[in-house]
């Protein structure tokens, strides 16, 4: 046997191992023209009882209560047979392929929903998986901001909109060469022009301020980093997303100038969040610990999870969490596949990172601010840890979960 | 000898010093380029053989160069 005949075999196993299974019920297509009298006598020339069934929404009712009995779907023109034996299955399927109202009839298969979520025109799945599509909130009047690379002032979406902005990198403007501001801030709050553009803003009627700390090479000081958070705080911003940082090695304390910022952002109302980090190789079992800012324990830290809300393959973990109380993951976001708008010409684009993450927080953040004015600097941290959806791993890598905006009950898969 | 970008950070119990800590810096051969009393820091540059001469400056807690941060490459692939 040669060696390109055994890699077949072994890649034909491989298949057969992947297979959908079949549930050993049937489904029965019916010809347009069958009425559902005749449908019926169809299924009871083969030997089986049915029923109409108008509504298809009852049929999971119908299935658990009548489990011996066919479900004839008048709607859709298709019938489905409980769970029989395979012998059987093979002679029902040739008994009622010979009827004159059958146009087709097959085993059933089990479906998985390999991703629950997924963009659809109307909104990225992000905006969805938080909740903020069916919030009542918005973010309106309520103060966010975004520290990064600036924001592309000509985007279409951003060029009739009040947005407050400053650089503090010497030498340049606000405006965003580097594209990673835009983006930030069109997740955080952006609000697309064109109705044909999926919403992808969580909180699109925030008034946002942009304050530029990372330069057009997308590189940024501490001081400048500094002096953008103590502007954000000096404006009266409830809310600060920072996605931004560097790698500290395990067992590193977090930067103290960070964190007298962050506490006094959180005296003077404002809620500073950061992007946890992207040095993690979960794959080959390394994960790396959440970076600064975002590890000092006045700044609120946000993973990546991806469209099954499982962890995302590069999202720092909390493995200095309980160093001098910081090196937490709090909460998680969306971080993989995230759209959002970029500078002009790309005008729109996906990307990946905590740095995603973390505006989806602070948007939530701007929502949960404007459902009641005393969620402020820790309450507002707190509602939103507390109303956060507990995921499946562990609290080192997730925090106490998907962050979830005000006025529902959890995230509906789409 | 190395010129670098400068952070100074003073203790919670100096932080009204802040600004005559930086001068105090500036004595030494530290060029000031900011100073922010209200969390204790000063940024400017420096030659790094000053710093463990900086440190022994009352309220100085640590001398050490200015942290920074940097963005991947913008694409779709590359974690941001």
């Amino acid at each position: 046997m040669s060696n390109g005949d055994s890699e077949e075999m072994q890649t034909d196993v491989l298949l057969d191992r992947q297979r959908p299974k079949p549930t050993g019920g049937l489904v029965v297509i019916f010809r347009e023209a069958a009425e559902t009298a005749a449908q019926i006598a169809a299924l009871e020339a083969g030997g089986l009882r049915a029923s109409a069934l108008p509504i298809v929404a009852d049929l999971t009712d119908f299935m658990a209560a009548e489990r011996d009995v066919c479900a004839v779907l008048t709607e859709l023109g298709v019938a489905f047979v409980p769970e029989c034996a395979p012998a059987q299955a093979g002679e029902l399927i040739g008994l009622l392929s010979d009827q004159e109202a059958v146009a087709d009839t097959r085993p059933e298969f089990y479906l998985f929903a390999t991703a629950p979520f997924q963009d659809t025109p109307e909104r990225t799945w992000g905006v969805a998986a938080v909740g903020a599509v069916e919030s009542p909130f918005t973010g309106q009047g309520i103060r966010l901001a975004v520290l990064d690379s600036g924001l592309d002032l000509q985007h279409p979406d951003y060029r009739e909109r009040r947005v407050a902005s400053r650089s503090f990198v010497p030498e340049e403007d606000v405006d965003d060469l580097q594209g990673h501001g835009t983006h930030c801030a069109g997740t955080a709050a952006g609000r697309p022009l064109d109705s044909g553009t999926p919403r992808y803003g969580v909180a699109p009627q925030a008034e946002l301020y942009v304050g530029k700390v990372l330069n057009n090479r997308g590189a940024g000081r501490e001081r400048d980093i500094l002096a953008g958070m103590a502007w954000a705080v000096g404006e009266g911003c409830q809310v600060i997303s920072m996605s931004l940082g560097a790698p500290v090695r395990q067992g590193e304390t977090y930067n103290t100038l960070y964190e007298r910022e962050a506490q006094a952002a959180l005296s003077a109302g404002s809620l500073i969040v950061a992007a946890a980090g992207n040095e993690s190789a979960r794959s080959n079992g390394y994960i790396a610990p959440v970076g600064m800012p975002a590890n000092s324990p006045s700044i609120l830290a946000v993973a990546a999870v991806d469209q099954a809300l499982e962890v995302a393959e590069f999202s720092s973990g909390g493995i200095n969490a309980g160093i001098d109380g910081g090196g937490a993951v709090d909460l998680a976001a969306p971080g993989v596949g995230v759209f959002s708008a970029l500078p002009l010409p790309r005008e729109y684009g996906s990307l990946r990172g905590t740095s995603m993450a973390c505006p989806h927080v602070a948007g939530c953040a701007a929502l949960w601010a404007e459902s009641d004015p005393t969620l402020r600097g820790r309450a507002l941290w707190d509602s939103l840890t507390q109303s956060a959806l507990p995921l499946s791993a562990d609290e080192r890598d997730l925090g106490k979960g998907l962050v979830q905006a005000p006025g529902r009950g959890g995230p509906a898969a789409a | 000898m190395a010129w670098c970008a400068v952070a100074v950070i003073i203790d919670a119990q100096h932080l009204r010093e802040t600004a005559a800590i930086g001068a105090k810096l500036e004595r030494l051969g530290f060029k000031v380029e900011q100073v922010r009393p209200e969390i204790g820091a000063i940024f400017g540059a420096g030659d790094s053989d000053l710093f463990p001469k900086a440190a022994e400056i009352a309220g100085v807690q640590d001398v050490r160069q200015e942290g920074r941060v940097q963005l991947p490459p913008s694409d779709e692939e590359t974690p941001q």
